[in-house]
């Protein structure tokens, strides 16, 4: 057991370890493969982990064949939604080309148009796209024509998206795989946070054929942040850290002047905060390499107060990485996730819109409860 | 050392410790529990196989524990961890067998994705594979253990698992999972066969488990060549009905009843499309499991062994 | 039975409504029916002789809609020639519906 909030369980320790260093995998013992395997599995890491041990050619070659018939499985896993989560970009490129308003890829799918190595055993649940607010309906009426329908139907439930999300209910195909989740911007535009959707727009690139855009560099890392540290309750969630740390290191590897626009932008959009959150946990974690005189900027300029940073380090350590693989999750790391959760929404939300959101969400459970039905969760 | 040839109390000594890991041969499975009754249990239809060091890589770890709290008095339930998730309900702690063998099914199913996995009984016989897909009513089941009965070697009751590099079929072997009138024809067809408990009422009405031998566990990594494949369908009105199934047919049925032929996409294709192209596929009617078992017998006799494929045109 | 692998065709062809396999198609020969492998979907489909006979003229090479009227129409029995124009376009639109195949536009390229 952790003794305390900063340290992490074994488990997950040599699960980071091995991701940040590839070659650490010779000194593992077979109980520590296992452990390694099922954590990278529960992480949703485990194509990750193949792919970045498959670049050892010689040595992925040696590992023991219960070993590499796992990691090779996290692989064809990957390249599946890899595959759909494509074919499903192609469709919904020839569906809304009418319209000829920027369809902008975000997350998974853009690092999978930029070709980006990171993308390589991503294992992508669902395609993020953002177009102009003003088109949204335009694009709906579309996708709809092509048989995409929205999937929560509950009108408390339309509302909560319509009126307070960024994002509409997610939206199914048949023939499709994957989810598609549609929004106009990157985080809810009744939040606290309130970043400047135009400039996404205007600093978004076109990608591949041109059919689609994805953020300029610095936006896409600061997107990755804030959708981690604003709109999620972070359990389970290593893997976006995982993907923040691969952006930072391909964009700045590409140009010399990403860390000062990643400066620029996080203060553009007011995203310093959850930047900050990221790269630290990155640095500890993944050994991220920040420049000295970034680092100097972005951490003493963006650090939060220390009666946040503090909290929300310790509960983040806790409830980031996968549970251990032998235990159910402790009461701590419930308790933590749960104190996430309500932090999430009330960055998501005002404080009225909240209590109603949480009266309208206590009424359904109590009816469900009654009925003996079980509910999603919005 | 073969799980027979420890007491009760010391497989449940394990269970309760580091678990007992087993090698069903296409994956190792470790099981862990404190639910004191489930050691005999496995002990019993798990008796043949040997029990694998504590420290190997395991491809699926379970764990069945006893619910907490109130639920340990009042209509005491069980639940199966999987890696930290709970994948099911809690259930009623006199199924813990049942709870088990499903739990460990479902993350198999799910995680197997180096070797295609049709739902498909599977036997053999001189080395040809009869894969025997699963289809609501088919009697698959029955089918299937029952040629394991008379002279077939089982390699899995439940999962077809077909090696992507050469569509072989490797034996993926459990103890075998029979339902409701299953359970007594196959009592009645080898009463020999050690069934184990009956558990009524599950989800899936009443399910009992079938043991394996020591000849079939000690053949766990010996593969299978594709050669037959038959659709069965029992039908107590029929007394014996035999198609031929054209192949682009069969590719079909088979992948649309596969657990991950859409995960697999060209691999998928190729070693299912390898598999049905040596092999004389059946569509089988039938109300009689003996007659059924000699046209079987047939089939494979009458396989050619001297099939093989040209290699792609480039 | 035999398998066959579609190369990608690159020559530019002539105007007129003109098609071409996709790259990557996978073909199984299963003597009366083929099932083909759709490298964009991942969708594997069972193909009847005429729908066979199209796509592996397409595999190798774009052609026009008349070609494969004149294909169609040789491979049909007399009392069915007549509609091998109909035959044609509902064998050529069934496989494009399915994205085994493109239609290719003036420059050669796919125009869908």
């Amino acid at each position: 057991m952790a003794s305390s909030l900063h340290e992490l369980p074994p488990h997950a320790h040599n699960l980071l370890r091995v991701l940040a260093e590839p070659e650490a995998v010779t000194s593992l013992s077979s109980p520590e493969w296992d452990m390694l395997l099922r954590s990278a599995r529960s992480a949703r890491l485990l194509g990750v982990l193949h792919a970045r041990l498959a670049t050892k050619a010689q040595a992925f070659e040696l590992l023991p064949a219960p070993i590499r018939r796992q990691l090779v499985a996290g692989q064809l896993e990957a390249r599946y939604r890899r595959h759909k989560a494509v074919f499903l970009c192609e469709s919904v490129a020839r569906v809304l080309a009418p319209l000829g308003m920027p369809l902008v890829l975000l997350k998974g799918a853009s690092y999978i148009a930029q070709g980006l190595s990171l993308a390589d055993g991503r294992m992508p649940a669902d395609v993020d796209l953002m177009v102009p607010r003003q088109s949204l309906d335009d694009a709906e009426r579309l996708l709809a024509g092509a048989g995409w329908q929205l999937e929560k139907t509950d009108p408390y439930d339309q509302h909560y998206y319509r009126a307070w999300s960024h994002e509409l209910p997610p939206m199914q195909c048949a023939g499709q795989a994957l989810e598609l989740d549609l929004h106009h911007t990157i985080l809810p535009p009744i939040g606290r946070l309130k970043p400047k959707t135009q400039a996404l727009f205007d600093a978004s690139t076109p990608v591949g054929d041109g059919k689609f855009r994805v953020l300029c560099p610095a936006d896409q890392v600061l997107h990755a942040a804030a959708h981690l540290f604003q709109d999620s309750d972070c359990v389970g969630r290593l893997r976006d850290l995982v993907d923040i740390d691969g952006l930072v290191r391909e964009f700045s590897a590409k140009d010399p002047a990403f860390w000062d626009s990643l400066y620029r932008r996080a203060c553009l959009h007011q995203l310093g905060r959850p930047l900050w959150y990221s790269l630290t946990l990155c640095c500890r974690w993944l050994d991220t390499p920040v420049p000295e005189e970034a680092a100097s900027k972005i951490f003493t300029d963006f650090r939060p107060p220390a009666l946040s940073r503090w909290p929300l380090l310790g509960l983040a350590s806790q409830t980031l990485p996968p549970v251990d693989p032998d235990s159910e999750p402790s009461a701590t790391r419930r308790f933590f996730a749960t104190l996430l959760e309500f932090r999430a929404l009330w960055l998501r939300m005002p404080p009225w819109t909240l209590t109603y959101h949480a009266f309208r969400k206590g009424q359904r459970s109590l009816v469900a409860w009654w009925k003996g039905t079980r509910i999603p969760s919005t | 050392m073969r799980v027979a040839e420890i007491t009760d109390a010391g497989v449940r000594e394990r269970l309760a410790a580091k678990g007992l890991t087993i090698d069903c041969g296409a994956a190792v499975v470790r099981i862990q529990s404190d639910v004191p009754e489930l050691a005999a249990m496995l002990r019993l239809l798990y008796g043949a196989f040997q029990i694998e060091p504590d420290d190997v890589v395991t491809d699926a770890s379970v764990m069945l524990r006893l619910a907490r709290g109130s639920r340990r008095v009042f209509r005491p339930q069980i639940e199966l961890w999987l890696d930290g998730n709970r994948p099911f309900e809690r259930y009623p702690r006199d199924t813990p067998l049942p709870l088990v063998e499903w739990g460990v099914n479902f993350a198999l199913a799910k995680r197997l994705h180096c070797y295609l996995l049709l739902h498909s009984g599977v036997v053999e016989m001189g080395g040809r594979a009869v894969v025997i897909p699963a289809m609501p009513g088919s009697g698959k089941s029955t089918l299937t253990v029952a040629l394991s009965q008379r002279g077939f070697r089982l390699l899995s009751d439940e999962f077809g698992v077909v090696r992507l590099s050469d569509s072989r079929l490797l034996p993926l072997l459990r103890p075998a999972a029979l339902k409701n009138e299953s359970i007594d024809v196959i009592s009645r067809f080898a009463p020999d066969a050690i069934l184990g408990p009956r558990f009524p009422k599950t989800r899936k009405g009443t399910v009992a488990h079938l043991a394996l031998d020591a000849s079939t566990v000690d053949e766990r990594h010996t593969p299978a060549q594709p050669a037959v494949v038959v659709f069965p369908r029992y039908d107590p009105t029929v007394e014996f009905e035999l198609d031929s199934v054209p192949k682009a047919r069969a590719f079909g049925r088979l992948a649309v009843n596969s657990f991950n032929y859409e995960v697999l996409g060209p691999d998928a294709f190729d070693a299912l499309g390898r598999l049905v192209a040596l092999s004389d596929c059946y569509e089988l009617r039938y109300s009689d499991l003996d007659r059924a078992i000699d046209a079987i017998t047939l089939f494979v006799r009458r396989a050619d062994s001297a099939t093989t494929l040209e290699e792609p045109a480039s | 039975m035999h398998w066959r692998n579609s190369s990608a065709g690159t020559t530019i062809v002539p105007v007129g409504a003109t098609f071409s396999a996709i790259p990557g198609v996978r073909i199984l020969d299963f003597d009366s029916e083929v099932v083909v492998f759709n490298p964009r979907s991942w969708d594997a489909h069972i193909l009847n002789s005429a729908a066979e006979m199209v796509l592996g003229l397409l595999t190798h090479s774009p052609r026009t809609q008349h070609d494969i009227e004149v294909a169609l129409f040789d491979a049909l029995a007399e009392e069915e020639r007549a509609s091998a124009s109909a035959h044609a376009e509902r064998v050529l639109n069934d496989l494009r519906s399915v994205g085994l195949i493109v239609e290719l536009g003036q420059d050669g390229l796919a125009s869908r």
